[in-house]
Formats: C-alpha cells, structure tokens, sequence
C-alpha cells in the first residue's frame, strides 16, 4: 500500500508539474476591430463607378474571386479549371495599378499543392488573402483529397514580396475527422493577440459556420462554432466594436424557404445568436459586408438563381434597413460570388464571378454612388 | 512524391511493426510484405498508392503509433507484456466512447464542440493526469506507457495539429477500436454461455 502511495505521490506531482508548465491558451481572442472599421474613411463626394473584367488567362470555369490591396496595388485571387472540381484546377491571380488588370498568372495548382504538402490533391478551390502587420501576405485555401467539395481542407502558402515569390504550401489542421470538411470563401480578420480569425464552415453530411483562429506559426489553435448543425455557409463577419460582430450566413441548398440569415456575437465572437432570417433573398451564393460610415453595413447578396447581385443595408444589430438596388452592370451571365474590400479613401472595390463563370469581373465604385443609385431606385437615401 | 513529417512517421511505423512482426515468420510471409510494399510506393499516372493512402487517412494519432509497436513488441515477447482483458476492454471502451463523442460533435449534432477544447493543452491534462493515476493503481502498463507518451508529444507539438484530441485518437484507431470491443464482448459472452 505504501508503493502505490509512493507511487501515486510520484505521478501526481508529475501530472500537476506538467499542467503548470503547459503553454498559456489564449482563450480571449477576439478581433482588432479598428482595421475593419471605417470610422476614418473620407467618403468622394462625387460618385464613382468603374467595370473591369480581368483576363481569362486560357479560359474554362474561373470562380470564387477575392482581391486585398497591397502597397500602391491591388492583387486578385480565384480559382480556375476546365470545369467546377477538375483536377487540372489552379490558383490564378492578375494584378491591378489602379488603371488596369495585368494578365493572369499562376500562383499554385493542383500538382504543386500536392507536392509541396506530400499528398494526392484532387482539386483545389476557395482562396482567401490576408497581411499581417508584418507586412506577409497569406493565402488560405481549398484542397480537396478526395471527391466532392464536402471532403476539403485548408492549406496556406505566404509570400514575403508581395506575392511575387510564395512559400510551400502547409496544411491547416481543422477537424479531427480525417481533416476533412472545413473551407474557406470570407474575408479574414485581426486578432487582438496577433493571430488571424479565418471566417470557415464545415460541410460534410451537415452543414455549419465557424471561425478558425491561425497562429503567427500558421497553425489553427482556436475554434468557436457561429451556428449549429443547419445553421448556414459561408459566413461573412462585420465586426461593429471589440465585443459585438454582425455575421452575414449564406443558406443552405436545401432550404428553400430561407434566405439571408444573420447571427450575432456580444463576446468577441465566442457565442452567437440562433441565425435569424432577414426576409432577404439569397440563392447559392455567399453574401459580403462592408462597413460604412454612420454605423452602416452594406451587404452585397446574390436576388435571383439567375445571380443577379442586390445591395442592401443593414445596421449594426444585424436588422434591414434598407433593400436597395441591384447591381447595374454591362457583363453578361450569371453573377456570383461577391468579395469586396473599402479602401482608406472609401473606394470599394468588388469582385465577383461572371459571364457564367467564365470570367472575373471587377466594379470599382464608392459611397456616393450606392447613396445616388438608391435615390434613384427608392428616392430616399439608405 | 515529396516526404513530409506524417508519411516519415506513417512508414517508420510500418518499417518496425513488420519487422517486429517478421521475427521468426516464414519466407512466404515476408515476401509478401515485401510485395505489398513495392506495390504502395509504385506510382500511378500521377500519385503512388501510398500517398492517396495517406491522403484519405490523414495524421495517425500518437496513440495509434504507440500502439501499434506496442502490440508488435508484446505479440514478439519484446519487453512489453500483454494488456490483461479488463485493460485492453477498457482502452478499447474507452476509445469508442471518446471518439464517438469527439465525432458526433464534429459533425454538428451536438452544440458543444468537444474538438475546440483540445486546443488548451491543461485540459488535455485535467482528464488525463486521473486515468494515468488510475491505470498506475490497476498495473495497468499500457495506459501507465502511452498516456505521458501523448503528453510529451503534445508538448512538444510533434504532429502538424496543435489540438491534442489529434494526438490522442484518430478515426481509423476508433474503427478498429470498436471492432475490438465488439469482439472481445462477444467473445466474453460466448465464454459465459459455454
């Protein structure tokens, strides 16, 4: 009895020496909302609105588009192939000076990314950019190891030169089911404590929002559900101050009579509100925010199956203020797949799928445009 | 094919395991082992075999690596003793609890989100730093083995995760878990029929 004493003594202080040693979790992440808040944006007073549409770069489907600003420039992503979930996919992005789109090139494909993560890549898919204050860009994105998007996972590559030159990819450990089911499409956010809040969902068999917290060292060492299972896709998350946060959920391809849902964080995105509906449509595709001035947020939504893009505005608690117009554009085809950023002179630019993804286009335009066109259309302004 | 810490890992297992596992087999048998590992790593048009295998299997825990030499070295008499039934019934039931929790959660059919708590490594401790206390009582040296094995490859962040539930159970261990449970209760129950 006095060995299993001894013993026990032994392992206890053990186990009670390793706990106190463990690494401190942050547990109180929550985003640095003063780099997505447009309190000091200076809005043109004259409207502007500008469409551009970026090269093919050798044709087939070209989808999922997102676009961050680096230095004097702007760099846009998306994700190209012979069809939706081909195997010959690719990673393409076209840089833009301000006047004009250069000619698309390749980033990575679906053999590099196999390669460099030392694993059979079927396809690869969503791409989203992010810079850290040391002025890295990351590129998240898709990969697919088996059949159908519900089976994907996440990789990152960074560059260190304005993505002129990128790292190997590295995988993002996400799920503890094979890794499989967790993707990427919204834009990601700051974290107070330097680590990047990465808007995902998980997709296999049943279907919910979450949000990925990524270390310095790219790996995932934090994870907070927006929704249960059924909740919605896609999330896109509006942060209105430290603590509360508007998240923008695309429904479910099922769910034919639900639309547009939002939910809501009070605790730095912690815990979030049962989705509520907006009475909003929404078919297939995801939504983007944006946070204007006079505690707006402008949403950019998808009307119709035939993907016409729709504006509207809600406030701060995630309630409809406004239903808008839609997108007046001259490109032809189903439109989806809207990702938009704000500039610090107001100017926001979206990008989108078009021609009925066959190609990227890009609508460059400003505040005082969305308040002309919705004096137009309604006569009031949002 | 470019070799990453999970294939390194995923082949030295292999490499002891038959090894360990040959001592002593007849020639046929290691032929055979042989045979089957030419034919993994021979490549396809594109990916060898072995790496769609790694692919759809994705990072074995460290608790299915430990294991797994573990029971090759018991079966060959090497150092390790034989897990007792009540010991191996247990890891196998525990193992089928866990990882039917862990996964029904993942799936979205529960609001708690059991994967999210991994990634603060003293809750890891919390719930093991028991069972080990518990195992050492019972002399049960396959618990008392592979629980500070997790621990240290946990603090040391050996696999790519940063979550320990990574470390501690994956989904092919759950399978074979749950087949071994069946198993022996249906073993145990024809024993007490007879």
């Amino acid at each position: 009895m006095l060995g299993w004493a001894v013993q026990a003594g032994a392992a206890a202080a053990l186990a009670a020496l390793f706990y106190a040693t463990a690494p401190a979790y942050d547990n109180g992440w929550r985003w640095a909302h003063s780099t997505t808040l447009s309190a000091a944006k200076t809005a043109s007073p004259e409207p502007l609105f500008e469409e551009r549409i970026i090269d093919k770069g050798g044709g087939g489907f070209q989808h999922a588009a997102t676009i961050i600003k680096i230095g004097n420039e702007f760099i846009a992503f998306w994700y190209s192939g012979e069809y939706e979930g081909t195997a010959n996919s690719a990673i393409k992005a076209a840089r833009f000076d301000g006047k004009a789109w250069s000619a698309a090139f390749v980033v990575t494909d679906q053999m590099s990314t196999a390669r460099e993560l030392g694993r059979f890549i079927k396809t690869v898919g969503n791409a989203v950019p992010y810079i850290t204050d040391d002025g890295a860009l990351h590129l998240f994105y898709t990969v697919v190891p088996m059949r159908g998007w519900s089976t994907a996972n996440l990789a990152v590559k960074s560059s260190f030169d304005g993505g002129r030159t990128w790292t190997a990819a590295r995988r993002l450990i996400s799920s503890p089911l094979l890794n499989l089911s967790t993707m990427v499409k919204s834009a990601p956010l700051a974290g107070t404590n330097g680590s990047i809040l990465l808007p995902a969902y998980w997709s296999l068999g049943t279907q919910y929002p979450l949000v990925l917290q990524v270390g310095k060292d790219m790996r995932v060492t934090g994870l907070h559900r927006m929704g249960n299972n059924r909740a919605g896709l896609q999330p896109t998350i509006m942060p209105v101050d430290d603590d509360k946060a508007v998240g923008f959920l695309r429904r479910l391809r099922d769910a034919r009579k639900t639309g547009l849902r939002t939910t809501l964080t009070k605790d730095g995105g912690k815990t979030w509100s049962k989705p509520a509906e907006t009475g909003l449509p929404n078919q297939g595709t995801p939504t983007v925010g944006l946070r204007l001035a006079k505690d707006r947020i402008l949403a950019i939504f998808s009307e119709r199956n035939e993907g016409i893009l729709s504006f509207g505005m809600f406030n701060d608690d995630g309630s409809v203020r406004a239903r808008m117009f839609t997108l007046p554009t001259k490109f032809r085809g189903n439109k989806a797949y809207p990702y938009a950023i704000q500039d610090a002179d107001g100017t926001i630019d979206l990008m989108f799928s078009c021609e009925d993804n066959t190609a990227i286009c890009h609508v460059r335009f400003n505040e005082a445009w969305v308040e002309q066109q919705s004096r137009q259309v309604s006569g009031a302004a949002p | 094919m470019t070799w990453n810490m999970d294939q390194a890992i995923l082949l030295g297992c292999g490499v002891i395991v038959t090894w360990l596992t040959t001592v002593g087999m007849p020639k046929t048998r290691l032929v055979a082992f042989a045979l089957i590992a030419f034919a993994l790593l021979v490549p396809l048009p594109r990916f060898t075999v072995f790496d769609i295998i790694v692919a759809t299997l994705g990072t074995l825990s460290v608790t299915t690596i430990a294991n797994t030499v573990m029971v090759a070295m018991s079966r060959n008499h090497f150092v390790m003793p034989e897990a007792s039934r009540a010991e191996f019934v247990s890891g196998m039931a525990l193992l089928t609890v866990v990882g039917g929790a862990l996964y029904a959660s993942t799936f979205g059919f529960t609001l708690l989100d059991l994967y999210s708590f991994g990634f603060d490594e003293r809750n890891f401790t919390l719930l093991a730093a028991p069972l080990w206390l518990f195992a050492i009582f019972k002399r049960w040296m396959w618990f008392v083995i592979t629980i500070p094995l997790v621990a240290i490859a946990v603090r040391l962040q050996l696999l790519q995760s940063a979550n320990w539930w990574d470390y501690v159970i994956d989904p092919v261990y759950w399978a074979v878990a749950m087949g071994k449970l069946v198993q022996q209760l249906w073993l145990g129950r024809r024993v007490a029929t007879v």
